[in-house]
Protein backbone atom coordinates (compact mmCIF):
# COMPACT_ATOMS: atom_id res chain seq x y z
CA UNK A 1 0.00 0.00 0.00
CA UNK A 2 2.59 2.49 1.09
CA UNK A 3 4.82 1.73 -1.88
CA UNK A 4 1.97 2.52 -4.24
CA UNK A 5 1.17 5.76 -2.44
CA UNK A 6 4.73 6.99 -2.90
CA UNK A 7 4.62 5.97 -6.54
CA UNK A 8 1.34 7.75 -7.04
CA UNK A 9 2.63 10.95 -5.46
CA UNK A 10 5.79 10.79 -7.57
CA UNK A 11 3.95 10.17 -10.80
CA UNK A 12 1.48 12.98 -10.04
CA UNK A 13 4.34 15.33 -9.20
CA UNK A 14 6.05 14.45 -12.47
CA UNK A 15 2.90 15.07 -14.46
CA UNK A 16 2.16 18.32 -12.61
CA UNK A 17 5.64 19.62 -13.35
CA UNK A 18 5.15 18.72 -17.02
CA UNK A 19 1.91 20.69 -17.05
CA UNK A 20 3.48 23.73 -15.39
CA UNK A 21 6.54 23.71 -17.65
CA UNK A 22 4.49 23.32 -20.84
CA UNK A 23 2.18 26.15 -19.74
CA UNK A 24 5.08 28.41 -18.83
CA UNK A 25 6.86 27.82 -22.12
CA UNK A 26 3.64 28.28 -24.06
CA UNK A 27 2.85 31.60 -22.41
CA UNK A 28 6.33 32.88 -23.30
CA UNK A 29 5.46 32.75 -26.99
CA UNK A 30 2.11 34.42 -27.52
CA UNK A 31 1.09 33.65 -31.08
CA UNK A 32 -2.67 34.00 -30.85
CA UNK A 33 -4.83 37.12 -30.41
CA UNK A 34 -6.88 37.84 -27.23
CA UNK A 35 -4.26 36.05 -25.12
CA UNK A 36 -5.63 32.76 -26.29
CA UNK A 37 -3.43 29.72 -25.94
CA UNK A 38 -3.60 26.24 -27.36
CA UNK A 39 -3.51 24.66 -23.92
CA UNK A 40 -0.81 22.20 -24.84
CA UNK A 41 -0.45 21.07 -21.23
CA UNK A 42 -3.87 19.44 -21.54
CA UNK A 43 -2.09 16.59 -23.29
CA UNK A 44 -0.82 15.55 -19.88
CA UNK A 45 -4.22 16.00 -18.21
CA UNK A 46 -5.86 13.97 -20.98
CA UNK A 47 -3.27 11.25 -20.58
CA UNK A 48 -3.92 11.20 -16.84
CA UNK A 49 -7.68 11.06 -17.36
CA UNK A 50 -7.68 8.18 -19.83
CA UNK A 51 -4.71 6.12 -18.78
CA UNK A 52 -4.28 6.78 -15.07
CA UNK A 53 -7.65 7.71 -13.61
CA UNK A 54 -10.22 10.42 -13.10
CA UNK A 55 -9.13 11.13 -9.54
CA UNK A 56 -5.53 11.73 -10.60
CA UNK A 57 -6.56 13.92 -13.55
CA UNK A 58 -8.80 15.95 -11.25
CA UNK A 59 -5.97 16.35 -8.75
CA UNK A 60 -3.64 17.57 -11.49
CA UNK A 61 -6.20 20.06 -12.77
CA UNK A 62 -6.92 21.38 -9.28
CA UNK A 63 -3.22 21.70 -8.44
CA UNK A 64 -2.55 23.51 -11.69
CA UNK A 65 -5.30 26.01 -10.88
CA UNK A 66 -3.90 26.41 -7.37
CA UNK A 67 -0.50 27.19 -8.89
CA UNK A 68 -2.07 29.77 -11.21
CA UNK A 69 -3.95 31.24 -8.23
CA UNK A 70 -0.74 31.59 -6.22
CA UNK A 71 1.41 32.98 -9.05
CA UNK A 72 -1.02 35.05 -11.12
CA UNK A 73 -3.71 36.05 -8.68
CA UNK A 74 -7.27 35.13 -7.75
CA UNK A 75 -8.94 36.09 -11.05
CA UNK A 76 -6.53 34.02 -13.14
CA UNK A 77 -7.01 31.19 -10.62
CA UNK A 78 -10.81 31.31 -10.95
CA UNK A 79 -10.54 31.33 -14.75
CA UNK A 80 -8.14 28.38 -14.68
CA UNK A 81 -10.24 26.37 -12.23
CA UNK A 82 -13.57 27.02 -13.95
CA UNK A 83 -12.30 26.03 -17.39
CA UNK A 84 -10.16 23.16 -16.16
CA UNK A 85 -12.70 21.44 -13.94
CA UNK A 86 -15.74 21.74 -16.22
CA UNK A 87 -13.82 20.54 -19.26
CA UNK A 88 -12.44 17.60 -17.29
CA UNK A 89 -15.93 16.67 -16.05
CA UNK A 90 -17.39 17.02 -19.55
CA UNK A 91 -14.64 14.95 -21.17
CA UNK A 92 -14.88 12.24 -18.52
CA UNK A 93 -18.69 12.14 -18.80
CA UNK A 94 -18.65 11.79 -22.59
CA UNK A 95 -15.96 9.11 -22.34
CA UNK A 96 -18.01 7.21 -19.75
CA UNK A 97 -21.17 7.44 -21.84
CA UNK A 98 -19.63 6.56 -25.18
CA UNK A 99 -16.83 4.07 -25.57
CA UNK A 100 -16.85 4.81 -29.29
CA UNK A 101 -16.05 8.51 -29.00
CA UNK A 102 -12.55 9.10 -30.31
CA UNK A 103 -9.87 10.99 -28.41
CA UNK A 104 -10.12 13.73 -31.00
CA UNK A 105 -13.84 14.18 -30.33
CA UNK A 106 -13.29 14.14 -26.56
CA UNK A 107 -10.48 16.66 -26.87
CA UNK A 108 -12.48 19.08 -29.02
CA UNK A 109 -15.50 18.72 -26.71
CA UNK A 110 -13.28 19.45 -23.71
CA UNK A 111 -11.82 22.53 -25.41
CA UNK A 112 -15.31 23.84 -26.27
CA UNK A 113 -16.56 23.38 -22.71
CA UNK A 114 -13.37 24.95 -21.35
CA UNK A 115 -13.74 28.07 -23.50
CA UNK A 116 -17.44 28.52 -22.90
CA UNK A 117 -17.08 28.12 -19.14
CA UNK A 118 -14.26 30.64 -19.06
CA UNK A 119 -16.31 33.09 -21.09
CA UNK A 120 -19.27 32.63 -18.74
CA UNK A 121 -16.95 33.11 -15.74
CA UNK A 122 -15.45 36.25 -17.27
CA UNK A 123 -18.93 37.62 -18.05
CA UNK A 124 -19.94 36.94 -14.47
CA UNK A 125 -16.83 38.65 -13.06
CA UNK A 126 -17.30 41.86 -15.04
CA UNK A 127 -21.14 41.71 -14.78
CA UNK A 128 -21.27 42.30 -18.53
CA UNK A 129 -22.39 39.88 -21.21
CA UNK A 130 -19.23 39.17 -23.15
CA UNK A 131 -20.85 36.37 -25.17
CA UNK A 132 -21.67 38.33 -28.36
CA UNK A 133 -18.10 39.56 -28.71
CA UNK A 134 -16.12 36.47 -27.83
CA UNK A 135 -18.31 33.42 -28.35
CA UNK A 136 -17.66 32.97 -32.11
CA UNK A 137 -13.91 33.37 -31.78
CA UNK A 138 -13.73 31.09 -28.75
CA UNK A 139 -15.77 28.36 -30.44
CA UNK A 140 -13.62 28.72 -33.54
CA UNK A 141 -10.45 28.52 -31.46
CA UNK A 142 -11.57 25.45 -29.53
CA UNK A 143 -11.65 23.30 -32.65
CA UNK A 144 -7.97 23.60 -33.67
CA UNK A 145 -6.93 23.58 -30.00
CA UNK A 146 -8.79 20.31 -29.41
CA UNK A 147 -7.45 18.76 -32.61
CA UNK A 148 -3.91 19.79 -31.68
CA UNK A 149 -4.20 18.29 -28.19
CA UNK A 150 -5.50 14.99 -29.57
CA UNK A 151 -2.79 14.86 -32.24
CA UNK A 152 -0.11 15.59 -29.63
CA UNK A 153 -1.52 12.96 -27.30
CA UNK A 154 -1.20 10.45 -30.10
CA UNK A 155 2.33 11.62 -30.88
CA UNK A 156 3.58 11.45 -27.29
CA UNK A 157 1.72 8.29 -26.27
CA UNK A 158 4.78 6.07 -26.93
CA UNK A 159 6.77 8.25 -24.52
CA UNK A 160 4.08 8.11 -21.85
CA UNK A 161 3.74 4.38 -22.35
CA UNK A 162 7.47 3.93 -21.94
CA UNK A 163 7.60 5.79 -18.65
CA UNK A 164 4.51 4.59 -16.89
CA UNK A 165 1.56 2.53 -18.09
CA UNK A 166 2.33 -0.71 -16.33
CA UNK A 167 3.41 1.16 -13.25
CA UNK A 168 0.36 3.40 -13.19
CA UNK A 169 -1.79 0.29 -13.28
CA UNK A 170 -0.42 -0.48 -9.84
CA UNK A 171 -1.74 2.84 -8.59
CA UNK A 172 -5.25 1.50 -8.48
CA UNK A 173 -5.53 0.09 -5.02
CA UNK B 1 -14.31 5.63 -13.77
CA UNK B 2 -12.63 2.55 -15.04
CA UNK B 3 -9.41 2.57 -16.92
CA UNK B 4 -10.12 3.61 -20.47
CA UNK B 5 -10.84 0.85 -22.94
CA UNK B 6 -8.06 -0.02 -25.30
CA UNK B 7 -10.22 0.00 -28.40
CA UNK B 8 -10.96 3.74 -28.29
CA UNK B 9 -9.62 5.31 -31.45
CA UNK B 10 -7.65 8.50 -31.69
CA UNK B 11 -9.43 9.58 -34.84
CA UNK B 12 -12.60 8.19 -36.30
CA UNK B 13 -14.20 8.84 -39.66
CA UNK B 14 -17.16 10.52 -38.03
CA UNK B 15 -14.77 13.04 -36.49
CA UNK B 16 -14.09 14.36 -39.97
CA UNK B 17 -17.85 14.68 -40.49
CA UNK B 18 -18.28 16.33 -37.10
CA UNK B 19 -15.42 18.78 -37.65
CA UNK B 20 -16.61 19.69 -41.16
CA UNK B 21 -20.11 20.37 -39.88
CA UNK B 22 -18.78 22.45 -36.99
CA UNK B 23 -16.53 24.46 -39.32
CA UNK B 24 -19.34 24.98 -41.82
CA UNK B 25 -21.80 26.08 -39.12
CA UNK B 26 -19.26 28.47 -37.71
CA UNK B 27 -18.39 29.91 -41.12
CA UNK B 28 -22.09 30.42 -41.81
CA UNK B 29 -22.58 32.03 -38.41
CA UNK B 30 -19.65 34.41 -38.83
CA UNK B 31 -20.62 35.21 -42.43
CA UNK B 32 -24.20 36.01 -41.50
CA UNK B 33 -23.09 38.27 -38.66
CA UNK B 34 -24.28 41.80 -39.19
CA UNK B 35 -21.69 44.14 -40.60
CA UNK B 36 -20.97 46.98 -38.21
CA UNK B 37 -22.47 50.06 -39.87
CA UNK B 38 -20.27 53.02 -40.61
CA UNK B 39 -21.37 55.73 -38.26
CA UNK B 40 -20.04 57.89 -35.51
CA UNK B 41 -17.94 55.55 -33.43
CA UNK B 42 -17.80 55.68 -29.67
CA UNK B 43 -16.68 53.51 -26.79
CA UNK B 44 -18.71 52.52 -23.77
CA UNK B 45 -16.72 52.01 -20.61
CA UNK B 46 -18.37 49.61 -18.21
CA UNK B 47 -17.45 49.12 -14.56
CA UNK B 48 -19.20 46.31 -12.67
CA UNK B 49 -21.77 46.05 -15.45
CA UNK B 50 -22.69 49.75 -15.38
CA UNK B 51 -21.80 52.06 -18.26
CA UNK B 52 -19.91 54.85 -16.55
CA UNK B 53 -18.63 56.76 -19.55
CA UNK B 54 -19.18 57.04 -23.28
CA UNK B 55 -16.28 58.45 -25.24
CA UNK B 56 -16.53 59.40 -28.94
CA UNK B 57 -13.55 57.88 -30.71
CA UNK B 58 -12.59 61.11 -32.44
CA UNK B 59 -11.62 62.57 -29.09
CA UNK B 60 -8.10 62.63 -27.65
CA UNK B 61 -7.43 62.15 -23.95
CA UNK B 62 -7.20 59.77 -21.05
CA UNK B 63 -9.78 58.59 -18.56
CA UNK B 64 -9.71 56.68 -15.29
CA UNK B 65 -13.02 55.25 -14.09
CA UNK B 66 -14.13 56.37 -10.63
CA UNK B 67 -12.87 53.95 -8.00
CA UNK B 68 -10.31 52.48 -10.43
CA UNK B 69 -7.31 54.80 -10.10
CA UNK B 70 -4.99 52.04 -11.32
CA UNK B 71 -6.75 51.86 -14.66
CA UNK B 72 -6.09 54.37 -17.39
CA UNK B 73 -7.87 54.31 -20.72
CA UNK B 74 -6.69 56.51 -23.58
CA UNK B 75 -8.40 57.65 -26.76
CA UNK B 76 -6.14 58.77 -29.57
CA UNK B 77 -6.10 58.74 -33.36
CA UNK B 78 -9.66 57.43 -33.61
CA UNK B 79 -8.86 54.48 -31.36
CA UNK B 80 -9.26 53.60 -27.69
CA UNK B 81 -7.59 51.17 -25.35
CA UNK B 82 -6.19 50.47 -21.91
CA UNK B 83 -2.80 52.10 -21.46
CA UNK B 84 -2.21 51.31 -17.82
CA UNK B 85 -3.64 48.88 -15.30
CA UNK B 86 -2.65 47.64 -11.88
CA UNK B 87 -3.91 44.11 -12.56
CA UNK B 88 -1.41 41.22 -12.54
CA UNK B 89 -1.89 39.95 -16.09
CA UNK B 90 -2.19 43.20 -18.07
CA UNK B 91 -4.26 41.37 -20.64
CA UNK B 92 -6.34 44.54 -21.04
CA UNK B 93 -3.25 46.61 -21.93
CA UNK B 94 -1.88 43.92 -24.24
CA UNK B 95 -5.20 43.83 -26.10
CA UNK B 96 -4.07 47.12 -27.62
CA UNK B 97 -6.11 49.86 -29.23
CA UNK B 98 -9.57 49.26 -30.66
CA UNK B 99 -11.31 51.08 -33.47
CA UNK B 100 -13.83 48.66 -35.04
CA UNK B 101 -17.40 48.55 -33.68
CA UNK B 102 -17.91 45.29 -31.80
CA UNK B 103 -14.33 45.10 -30.56
CA UNK B 104 -13.76 45.13 -26.84
CA UNK B 105 -11.03 45.01 -24.25
CA UNK B 106 -11.59 43.56 -20.81
CA UNK B 107 -9.81 43.88 -17.47
CA UNK B 108 -11.16 41.06 -15.34
CA UNK B 109 -9.48 41.91 -12.01
CA UNK B 110 -10.75 45.52 -12.18
CA UNK B 111 -14.06 44.49 -13.79
CA UNK B 112 -13.70 47.13 -16.49
CA UNK B 113 -14.86 46.62 -20.08
CA UNK B 114 -14.24 48.95 -23.03
CA UNK B 115 -16.49 48.24 -25.98
CA UNK B 116 -16.53 50.04 -29.30
CA UNK B 117 -19.86 50.65 -30.98
CA UNK B 118 -21.22 53.00 -33.59
CA UNK B 119 -24.08 55.44 -33.44
CA UNK B 120 -25.98 54.00 -36.41
CA UNK B 121 -26.06 50.62 -34.69
CA UNK B 122 -28.06 52.23 -31.91
CA UNK B 123 -30.44 53.95 -34.30
CA UNK B 124 -31.13 50.67 -36.06
CA UNK B 125 -32.10 49.12 -32.76
CA UNK B 126 -34.99 51.55 -32.42
CA UNK B 127 -36.56 51.00 -35.83
CA UNK B 128 -39.95 49.31 -35.54
CA UNK B 129 -41.59 47.81 -38.60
Amino acid sequence: MKKYAVREITSLALMLSMILIISAVESMFPVLPFHMRFGLSNVVTMYALFFVGFRQAFTLSALKSLFVFLTRGPIAGIMSASGGITSLLATASIAALSSGASYLFLSVAGALVHNMTQLAAASFIVSTNLMPVYLPILIAAAIPAGVLTAALLRAVMPVFKAISPEKTRLLRT
Amino acid sequence: MTRDSRQRKFFAFRDAVFLSCAAAALALFVHSGERPPEGEKYADITVDGQIVKTIPLGREGTYSPAGRPGVQIAARGGMIGFVRSDCPDKICVHTGFLSIPGQSAVCLPNRVVVRVASRKEEELDSIVY
